[in-house]
């Protein structure tokens, strides 16, 4: 199991396009079990409303986990989700 | 009328219909469960071959980003916690599946509700808007139909995105929502397909009739019930006009007249170089408004002085000889500062925003007035400051400015001569407009804020939205306040918030004195549309008239019938 720590880039924080890469990407990946966690809450990834649920703004400190084969890969391809910036809305 | 958020720009006359929310059916006696488990099933199956369908229509006729919307609804509909949690209501608690569904729908709509930021609260439509499509397809019952052949203005609780997407668009003429705010899903399809909406509408669905006519006011979220006469002429006038402009693309004087001829100034609020091109192809003069911090938002921090000045001589270099009013960064509140970390607040609108922000950060605001004199040799510059409250913001800024001015003069870089101004957004600054008059070339008066702060109303939010009445005699009273002052201190004065397009409102601003009126692009045509209709004596009187009424309501009825019995004669033809 491995994890890392990082503060999320999304402009808007994560809900709609960054949590639908995030279930996409943890539906391709469906043998492991990937969680993330802010403050006392946990949600697995696979789930976008629980990822809604944790109501990630840009800027807070988050832990991914990732157990399973392949870990050091699949939390690059989450860390790029959760660190991008997103396109702006006006 | 009633009042509501403006969502998408926009006039429209029409008659309403309600669209009723689908009814809640009684508690369904279950058959076995495992019956339940596949209805359950069975119309997941159904929604999400309704949402693909849903989702590549969007994608062709709006676009990619619209249809994320029902990608997300998608996958609501795929979640494992939804679906587990639901059957084991099933299993468990022998419910039907709808009513096991409707407790976690419920459940899970409290949730987001409780959650901090209005976006995330705004995923509790979201799921409900699934919800409603689960349950229809439970009820076997029909999508909402309108009478073949009609256009109609929409009027919901609540517009759900799959609404607004899955009504024939030829149909509709506008769109009325009681809940809602600017950036909730409708709010967005609306604007991609062009149709003028207003949301936060509290009680529209009690008050407004079915059939019964409307007039619906994109650009300043005001619905007029049951208008008469001459109003209806006008506001028709105004449609025709918008689509007309289309296929008109000469210049037009960057000025209004009035029917007794004086002449107002037509400014422009941009806050890209886009809007510019938008502007120009009108054939306008003056930047009334440059929202600087919109020019850099999709950047990861706030670009240098350089890249600044940049863009600052573009924009002054393509409106040149016309002026620029450049406002500066006005961050904080609800617009998230790229690169800066900021504390929380609790509330943030009383908080840290405007020229407080940037006197706590001397770096960003040194940057942008260097950047902003560099780029002054291109054009015709103002600079205004943001959210004054005190005089002594104002010293405090005139010491950095004149700081950065002896730098740039040591180094003999070359910079133009730039009057100085403030926004009138804030009671406290209409309050001392005299004293501030006395410190600066120019007043520019933000109704918008100013609204909120005098009404102690957050327009944003939907329970609070039918509050916000820029007609408020408080109101009415702060603006007169600060256009005297700077009329007293013979300094310039221009409106540029949403009150400057808003045709009720026009006569009431012309009367006080207002001559320079700074509006969207998109606004500008109605604006001298209505000015054109405006006998400048009338206009005095009705507003004196105005200064005494006590309340919002008396006001916009003197305004109304004023425009209604056509005392305003010059729309005879």
């Amino acid at each position: 199991m491995r994890k890392r720590e990082l503060e999320v880039g999304a402009r808007l924080g994560i809900h709609g396009r960054p949590a639908a890469l995030l279930v996409q990407a943890a539906r391709e990946v469906s043998d492991l079990k990937v969680n993330i966690y802010k403050g006392g809450e946990v949600a697995d990834v696979k789930s976008i409303i629980a990822i809604i649920a944790l109501g990630i703004n840009r800027g807070d400190r988050i832990v991914l986990e990732v157990d399973g084969n392949g870990e050091e890969e699949v939390l690059d391809r989450f860390c790029d989700i959760l660190l991008s910036p997103g396109e702006v809305e006006k | 009328m009633l009042h509501g958020i403006p969502a998408s720009y926009g006039f429209a006359i029409g008659k309403v219909f309600l669209l009723e929310d689908a009814k809640k059916t009684g508690k369904a006696k279950p058959s076995s469960v495992e019956e339940e488990i596949a209805r359950f099933r069975d119309a997941l199956k159904k929604a999400r071959a309704e949402l693909s369908e849903l989702c590549s229509r969007v994608s062709g006729e709006v676009g990619h980003s619209e249809a994320d919307i029902f990608m997300t609804h998608l996958l609501f509909l795929e979640d494992p916690m939804l679906i587990s949690a639901t059957e084991n209501l099933i299993r468990n608690e022998g419910l039907s599946a709808w009513d096991a569904l409707d407790r976690v729908i419920c459940e899970l709509e409290e949730r987001f509700a409780a959650m901090d930021g209005s976006i995330f609260r705004s995923k509790a439509g979201d799921v409900r808007d699934v919800a409603n499509r689960l349950q229809n397809i439970f009820n076997g019952a029909p999508k909402e139909k309108i009478p073949e052949g009609q256009k109609v203005i929409i009027v919901a609780h609540e517009l759900r995105p799959s609404q607004v997407a899955s009504i024939d668009k030829s149909c509709i003429l506008g769109i009325i929502a009681e809940r809602g705010g600017a950036n909730s899903h409708a709010a967005i399809l609306s604007r991609a397909l062009n149709i003028p909406a207003v949301v936060g509408v509290k009680g529209a669905m009690e008050t407004l009739n079915q059939g019964e006519e409307v007039i619906l006011d994109g650009f300043t979220g005001k619905i007029i019930n049951s208008p008469r006469g001459d109003l209806k002429k006008t506001y028709r006038r105004l449609i025709q006009h918008g689509t007309k402009k289309v296929k008109r693309r000469g210049r037009l004087p960057h000025y209004a007249m009035t029917r007794d001829g004086k002449r107002i100034e037509l400014l422009a609020n941009i806050a890209s170089l886009k809007d510019l091109e938008d502007n120009h192809s009108g054939g306008l003069g003056s930047i009334g408004l440059l929202r600087t911090e919109f020019l850099f938002m999709d950047k990861d921090k706030l670009p240098g002085e350089d890249e600044q000045a940049k863009v600052y001589s573009e924009i002054l270099g393509r409106c040149h000889p016309h002026s620029v009013t450049i406002r500066l960064f006005d961050l904080g509140s609800d617009k998230i500062i790229p690169g800066i970390k900021m504390p929380r607040e609790d509330n943030p609108a009383l908080g840290c925003r405007g020229i407080r922000l940037l006197l706590k950060h001397p770096e960003i605001l040194k940057a942008q007035i260097r950047a902003i004199l560099k780029a002054s040799a291109q054009g015709n510059a103002q600079v205004m400051i943001p959210m004054v409250t005190t005089i002594e913001e104002v010293r405090q800024f005139k010491e950095l400015w004149e700081f950065v001015k002896e730098e740039m003069r040591k180094k003999k870089e070359y910079f133009g001569e730039i009057p100085l101004g403030i926004m009138i957004e804030t009671p406290s600054s209409c309050l001392i407009a005299e004293s501030l008059a006395d410190q600066v070339d120019f007043f520019s008066l933000g109704t918008n804020d100013l609204t909120q702060y005098t009404l102690g109303v957050d327009r944003e939010n939907e329970d609070m939205a039918y509050m916000y009445n820029h007609y408020h005699p408080a109101v009415l009273r702060l603006i007169r306040m600060a256009v005297e002052a700077a009329q007293m201190a013979q300094i310039e004065y221009t409106i540029c918030g949403e009150m400057a397009q808003d045709p009720l409102a026009i006569p009431l601003l012309l009367g006080m004195g207002l001559e320079r009126l700074s509006a969207e692009p998109r606004g500008i045509e109605t604006v001298r549309e209505v000015v054109a209709k405006i006998d400048v004596h009338d206009a005095y009187a009705i507003t004196l008239l105005a200064m005494k009424k006590s309340t919002a309501a008396e006001v916009e009825l003197l305004v109304r019938e004023y425009l209604e019995c056509g005392m305003m004669t010059g729309i005879k033809q």
